[in-house]
């Protein structure tokens, strides 16, 4: 799976962090937010951000799952 | 009373505003005449701030994942678009080459309320054309006319017609779809697939309101989107047209999606139509120093926002499907706002380029799909009835856009 952020998009609205914490992290208030490469384990939970970020700005390849 | 306002209308500080934390949707207390629209839709997802925010905004997005949306197009809305220009195209007379006239604004109401009624769960509406769903349309009519009340002096007639079509609505609509998936509730085991379900199976959030909220819930995800996609692909056409009148070889381009989806982006941007209110929770200064105090309102002006480009070139109608755009911002501008507060249903509109899906149900969103029909129909202007905007509203809303399909290719005779 890889996860994309889409810095344009991304507000920092906090959503990705709250949702899956090991995977998405803020630098700083203002974003944008990165992300890791997650584990078999969080590919719910990530695609559960991509559908519930506010803006957009999460977008996931899951081709291979 | 209303409170001290600042209207904003240069993209930076409506782009921050949006984004902050410190503004939320125009309390009722501030005036504004928001409390005129509250009283259809109170707690419901558009008044929430942060974690009761968060929390809703997370259950509602189990109903937009990417398998739902293909979903809603595949067996809702592409039906949907067929069955309502299929009906359209019935009224030519024999030997005609374009239909009679048709309001695009009805066309792509009766569409889009079809979509809205299944991600809600309304029971029974699958016939576009059957008398219940044409109740439910005028029902949804008087309610989404509660729009208008921000921009007339006294809505008070409009609240009561649109709070009794409200009542209407639930209690044909609304309560009986509720009640039956009540009562099916121990079968179900997959995952909510429209709202009401979601709704039912998270009482321990929605329980921290009171019961009316649910219908109002629906009530928002109705209002919020039918008339505005409506408007939108009507807006689009009118822009297109314009654009074919002095390009004529793009009209080829109108099986293109991606041509389709940049010049619904651009038309998005063009006409965001509605300001947003906000109130200020704590005093800021917005990127071009206007100094905002705490409980004071900023009046946002999308879209003079996005028009920044046409306004500082003094161009007067900045539509291009090639143009370049601000690349800090999406090429729809701020049509669907910004922030944690974005409009829940632009996916639902927009579509998306999508790694790893392809081939013919590859989701487009509900714009380019309902362009590409209406164009694969041979969508034109009508000539002698140019469409009607609302003279009451400081925004280009229209009233009615007529428009006139190519008749029907004749069904070739069957050998015998």
């Amino acid at each position: 799976m890889k996860v994309f952020i889409d810095e344009r998009a991304c507000a920092a609205t906090g959503f990705c962090t709250r949702i899956a914490p090991g995977v998405f992290t803020l630098p700083g208030p203002d974003g944008p937010a990165t992300a890791a490469a997650p584990a078999a384990d969080q590919v719910d939970l990530v695609l559960a951000a991509e559908a519930a970020c506010p803006t957009g700005a999460i977008s996931v390849d899951d081709a291979d799952f | 009373m209303d409170a001290a306002a600042h209207s904003v209308d240069a993209l930076p500080d409506v782009q921050f505003v949006l984004r902050s934390r410190d503004f939320v949707p125009v309390r009722p207390e501030s005036g504004f005449k928001a409390d005129y629209v509250a009283r259809l839709t109170h707690d419901s997802l558009a008044d929430l701030t942060g974690t009761a925010h968060f929390e809703r905004r997370r259950l509602l997005s189990v109903l937009f994942t990417r398998p739902r949306l293909q979903r809603y197009e595949d067996q809702t809305l592409v039906p949907a678009v067929t069955a309502a220009i299929a009906a359209a195209r019935r009224s030519a007379d024999p030997g005609t080459a374009l239909t009679g006239p048709t309001d695009l604004l009805v066309l792509g109401r009766q569409i889009f309320l079809a979509l809205a009624a299944r991600i809600i769960g309304l029971d029974g509406l699958e016939d576009l054309d059957g008398p219940r769903f044409a109740r439910y349309n005028d029902d949804f009519v008087q309610m989404e006319r509660l729009a208008r009340a921000k921009f007339i002096d006294d809505p008070e007639p409009l609240v009561e017609q649109a709070l009794a079509a409200q009542e209407r609505w639930r209690r044909a609509y609304f309560q009986p779809s509720w009640d039956r998936r009540l009562h099916e509730r121990p079968a179900q085991t997959a995952a909510p697939d429209n709202l009401i379900s979601l709704i039912i199976a998270n009482q321990a959030h929605y329980g921290q309101w009171d019961p009316g909220l649910a219908a109002r819930e629906a009530t928002l995800f109705q209002n919020a989107s039918v008339g505005s996609s409506a408007g939108a692909i009507c807006h689009a056409v009118e822009d297109l047209e314009r654009w074919f009148a002095g390009r004529p070889q793009d009209r080829a381009r109108t099986a293109d999606p991606e041509f389709l989806r940049r010049a619904l982006a651009d038309s998005l941007r063009l006409h965001a139509n509605n300001v947003l209110i906000r109130t200020a929770l704590a005093a800021a200064v917005l990127p071009s120093g206007i100094r905002v105090a705490a409980g004071e309102v900023v009046i946002l002006d999308r879209r003079a926002a996005n028009t920044a480009i046409e306004r500082a070139s003094g161009a007067q109608h900045g539509f291009d499907p090639y143009g370049r755009w601000d690349d800090l911002y999406p090429r729809y501008g701020l049509a669907f706002g910004g922030g944690a507060h974005t409009c829940i249903a632009r996916p639902v509109v927009l579509g998306a380029a999508e790694p790893g899906s392809a081939g013919p149900s590859q989701r487009h969103g509900l714009g380019v799909t309902t362009l590409l029909a209406l164009y694969a129909a041979g969508v034109r202007l009508d000539a002698a009835l140019p469409p009607e905007r609302y003279a009451d509203m400081t925004r280009d809303t229209f009233r009615t856009f007529p428009v006139r399909f190519a008749a029907a290719p004749p069904v070739p005779a069957v050998a015998s």
